[in-house]
């Protein structure tokens, strides 16, 4: 091994090929450290989407592990010839087959269970990644065996109860388990870290090569992967049955990442509350903040409305409730008559888009509120505003808090994820959905600038303290250090 | 309160909650998906301390429980068309119009006398060489005109668009250097043998290469389900073969070439124009094709499919055209009665193959439906469902495939009256024709009903099942097609048609059968 430190950083439907928090993270971190080497193993939901990031020099290899979208899943496995994809199927013969679909049964039924051990199913997976370097992963899965066994093992299950599954819940989730475990399909590589950006899928390769290379494992959690998932197959209204396996899939696979990590970081100690109930140990736990660029978003002179102005930076999606914004500005309006509210970001809800503009309409704040559109410089946003308000219900760490603090700005914001953590005596906190609280303190920064001046400069203190890039850089630079022994 | 009155209120409570958290979503499912639930609805774990007097929003959740079966939720709602009689004629309609073009050639040949690459006043060594240009042509872009329909189509499935055109466009520059090297191969054998005489190997080569651009170009069209296009492009080509010949007084190969570059040109800028607006309206970013070694190995069955399949489609007069019993002055020498008898047996063909856009659109719309409907320990009632629907399709297969003989045999003869219209009707009575339309047809009709096979095992991924079935059916086609044309005469290869198109049929069925019996598990492994 070569004297640099090695990491790869596994990511999931995120760098290079998304853009957002997670992405702009990964790609600030591996950029300040430029004096190791990364290698990104990328799984994502398919493989037609092109690098949204100019990748570092010290990146030393993309791997691509798309998950849907081939028809076979070596398709995007670098380095596979004709030959040897012909002659791993070719000698896969039953005894694979009868192997994996016992290890896969037996992974089913800790899906299925509410407590299941975890080491064995970690065992199971090396075996299967070793399997499948040798034969033929779609093969197998699509053998008659392996469909029969799974079948049985489901009906097995639910033997004993009145609901009992479709036809489609069992095809759906075998299915499942074949597109999820291609992430442990691609090769594992030496390295000192293998760093996840998620309690996911992209955790898979991690543990292997932990088990399988003694490779450390760092987690990072920007938000709670279970708890997303599980919200997902809420909104997607998933058939019951199929959810029941879907979600078991999610815990087993959260809890297998929680397990086998040797630090658990999350973004905020909010989110510590999930981790610790799927079976995290406190003492792995370890809180590495998100840290802002304190140089860009700063104090600013910028053009601004010459009127009381009240800025948000935010998606115009349900989550940022900006319903309750705009309910807000209308309680202000009511003192203040030339307020102005401001929200900056990108529609990515069209029809609750609309209901807002209804909202808007309705409570006739045509003059008093507007919505710019994504802003390409947030600083100078923020920079427009007296104050800086996020509405949000539900958050993990949010960045606009902080960069809003950098900005010296007062900010009012709804008690989401990590938000006390930075905010509380710095700001406001308010109780979510709750506009009338946030009315009457926004009045108050209004109608006390000197006051909120002061705020506003102990707030871009606050930042400074622990909440910059460097802080967050030089964390994670001490952390790969400890975990690798080269400290 | 009395204690039942904060019971009742709790309970409203929990249930206003419930219907809070859980609006627009499926029914809540554990207590962790409460939690979350909770959270992103604003709620703290102080909120569950002093509203509800739970220690945090863990604890809450089992509270709310209790009541999760007062409430109803919503269901994901699928959308399908659900007038079967609309549904089945538009499909029809559909899968007609697939095989529309080749409908307008024939009746082209008989109200006009000519199509665009046929013609009854083509002298034999003439017809000869343009026959083997245009055979040659179908068997050599066969394959390649299939790997464009899957993969362009498999792409476009996942809304991929620039993907679709980017690896359209890969395969039909793949599909142009093939037929030049095609081309240059059969020049070679042509000077080496001495098989045709120059004006023959000229004839030959210009209608090849032309053909196999035509056919190229329509694949796309295909993939893009163009199918009327094809079918205006078709009649825009015959239209032009007229006006050159009766307004420009130029010869009937010269008509048939500038007609064939006319419409060859026109229908690449439309499917670049159609392809550059698939790219534009990509929602898509990626532009990342698999690596080689993987494209090949996935589309090699489709290559391999579409070459057989063409194959056997030829294979018959090829045969028959090289039978040298009576007077053969080439390796091969065309023959009108043959050629006519099989193109008037392509009429069953149209009409079946329509049946199989029907069927499989019938197919994924009840395997969608039951598959969510029939409970798991039940799946013999799932299986034996769809044997049914199989039985069901067969038997109106063939009663159409029958219905569809006679009146493709009738059909001259219903004609021939019209005769100002139809002036070259008579080239349908002649007892050898008759002969070989009742084979043929027959054999088109099992053909057809063996294509519909095929196309259910590839869409579930079964490749294996289409190869054996179609490789056996050639085999038999070419034994039997042998062996009659050489100890009867040349006609008689018409019966190796036909009993390839019996083992295409039988094997094809028997896979069929085989797979529907086990329907849930090929339904499982489609991927």
């Amino acid at each position: 091994m070569s004297e640099k430190l090695n990491v790869v950083l596994t990511t999931e439907g995120t760098y290079p090929y998304y853009r957002g928090g997670v992405s702009t993270w990964a790609d600030i971190l591996i950029k300040r450290l430029d004096d190791i080497d990364f290698r990104i193993l990328a799984i994502m939901m398919h493989p037609y989407i092109t690098i949204n990031f100019e990748l570092a020099p010290n990146v030393k290899e993309l791997i691509n592990v798309p998950l849907w979208g081939t028809e076979e899943p070596t398709e995007y496995i670098s380095g596979l010839t004709f030959s040897e994809i012909f002659s791993r199927k070719l000698k896969t013969h039953d005894n694979t087959i009868k192997e994996v679909t016992e290890i896969i049964r037996n992974i089913t039924l800790a899906i299925y269970s509410k407590n299941p051990d975890i080491p064995p199913i970690g065992l199971y997976l090396l075996r299967l990644y070793e399997i499948f370097q040798e034969y033929d992963y779609r093969t197998v899965f699509r053998s008659r065996y392996m469909w029969d066994t799974f079948y049985e093992t489901t009906l097995d299950y639910y033997k004993e109860r009145e609901e009992k599954p479709t036809v489609y819940d069992i095809v759906e989730s075998l299915r499942w388990i074949y597109r999820f475990f291609i992430s442990l399909l691609s090769p594992v590589k030496e390295a000192d870290i293998y760093h996840s950006s998620a309690a996911a899928f992209c955790g898979l390769p991690c543990i292997i090569a932990k088990l399988k290379k003694g490779s450390k494992f760092l987690l990072t959690e920007h938000g709670i992967y279970v708890r997303e998932q599980y919200l997902f197959a809420s909104r997607e209204k998933m058939q019951p049955r199929t959810k029941e396996f879907f979600q078991g899939l999610i815990r087993l696979i959260s809890k297998l990442n929680y397990y086998y990590a040797d630090q658990v970081s999350p973004v905020c100690a909010h989110n510590k509350r999930w981790e610790i109930k799927f079976g995290t140990p406190e003492s792995k736990i370890q809180v590495i903040y998100n840290g802002i660029d304190t140089e860009h978003y700063r104090r600013m002179n910028v053009e601004r409305p010459d009127r009381p102005t009240v800025v948000m930076v935010a998606r115009v999606d349900h989550l940022k409730d900006i319903e309750t914004y705009i309910r807000t500005c209308n309680a202000v309006r009511k003192k203040i008559p030339n307020v102005l509210f401001k929200i900056f970001g990108p529609v990515v809800e069209k029809d609750y888009y609309e209901k807002c503009l209804k909202l808007v309409s309705e409570l006739n704040l045509n003059n008093n509120f507007i919505f710019e559109g994504l802003s390409y410089t947030p600083e100078i946003a923020y920079n427009e505003g007296d104050v800086v308000v996020l509405t949000s219900i539900s958050e993990a760490f949010p960045f606009a808090v902080l960069e809003a603090m950098a900005c010296e700005k007062v900010v009012i914001s709804s008690d989401v994820g990590g938000t006390r953590e930075v905010l509380e005596g710095h700001g406001f906190i308010i109780k979510p959905r709750d506009f009338e609280a946030f009315a009457e303190k926004i009045i108050y920064v209004l109608e006390h600038p000197a006051e909120a001046a002061e705020i506003g400069v102990e707030a871009r203190q606050r930042v400074l303290a622990g909440f910059r890039i460097e802080d967050m850089i030089k964390n994670y630079r001490e952390t790969y250090f400890r975990l690798s022994g080269m400290a | 309160m009395n204690k039942e009155n904060i019971i009742d209120n709790e309970e409203q409570k929990a249930i206003e909650l419930l219907k809070t958290i859980t609006k627009g979503k499926g029914k809540p499912l554990d207590e962790w998906e409460l939690t979350a639930l909770l959270e992103t609805n604003g709620m703290r774990d102080i909120d569950a301390v002093t509203e509800w007097n739970e220690p945090n929003l863990f604890t809450l959740p089992k509270r709310l429980m209790q009541y999760i079966d007062k409430l109803t939720y919503e269901v994901k709602e699928h959308k399908f068309e659900t007038y079967r009689v609309r549904r089945i004629l538009k499909n029809y309609i559909k899968g007609a119009i697939f095989a529309f073009p080749m409908f307008i050639q024939i009746l082209a040949m008989i109200v006009v006398g000519f199509g665009i690459w046929s013609s009854i006043d083509f002298t034999l060594r003439e017809a000869t060489a343009i026959a083997m240009g245009t055979l040659l042509a179908l068997a050599t872009t066969g394959g390649i005109a299939q790997m464009i329909g899957r993969k362009g189509l498999f792409y476009i499935k996942f809304e991929e668009y620039m993907l679709a055109a980017k690896i359209t466009k890969r395969l039909y520059i793949t599909g142009i250097i093939f037929i030049l090297f095609w081309g240059l191969i059969f020049s070679l054998i042509n000077f080496y043998f001495n098989l045709f005489p120059f004006y023959m190997y000229q004839l030959f080569i210009i209608y090849f290469i032309l053909l196999s651009f035509l056919f190229l170009i329509f694949s796309i069209f295909y993939m893009l389900e163009q199918y009327g296009t094809i079918a205006w492009m078709t009649f825009l080509g015959i239209v032009l073969v007229y006006i050159f010949l009766f307004f420009y007084g130029i010869g009937l190969v010269k008509a048939q070439a500038y007609s064939l570059i006319i419409i060859i040109t026109i229908s690449i800028i439309l499917s670049f124009y159609q392809m550059r607006r698939l790219e534009k309206k990509s929602q898509a970013e990626g532009t990342l094709l698999p690596h080689a070694a993987s494209l090949f190995y996935t589309l090699y069955p489709y290559f391999l499919y579409g070459t057989l399949y063409f194959l056997f489609l030829i294979m018959d007069r090829a045969l028959a055209w090289t039978t040298g019993k009576k007077y053969l002055p080439y390796v091969v020498w065309f023959n009108y009665p043959y050629e006519v008898g099989v193109d008037w047996a392509l009429i069953p063909l149209i009409s079946t193959i329509a049946l199989i856009e029907v069927f499989i659109y019938e197919l994924g719309y009840f395997a969608f439906k039951k598959v969510n409907e029939i409970s798991a320990p039940e799946v013999k009632k799932f299986n034996n469902y769809f044997l049914r629907v199989y039985t069901i399709a067969a038997i109106t297969f063939f009663v159409v495939g029958i219905v569809s003989i006679f009146g493709a045999f009738l059909f001259p003869y219903a004609i021939k009256d019209v005769e100002f219209f139809f002036k070259f009707v008579d080239v349908f009575f002649n007892d050898i024709n008759i002969f070989v339309f009742f084979f043929a047809a027959v054999g088109y009709v099992l053909l057809s009903w063996s294509l519909l096979n095929c196309v259910i095992f590839f869409a579930y991924s079964r490749h294996s099942f289409a190869l054996k079935a179609i490789g056996w059916g050639l085999i038999v086609n070419f034994l039997i097609g042998f062996v009659f044309s050489r100890a009867f005469d040349y006609y008689y290869s018409v019966i190796g048609l036909t009993s390839g198109s019996i083992v295409f049929a039988v094997i094809s069925t028997f896979y069929a059968y085989k797979f529907f019996k086990n329907y849930d598990y090929y339904y499982y492994s489609a991927y």
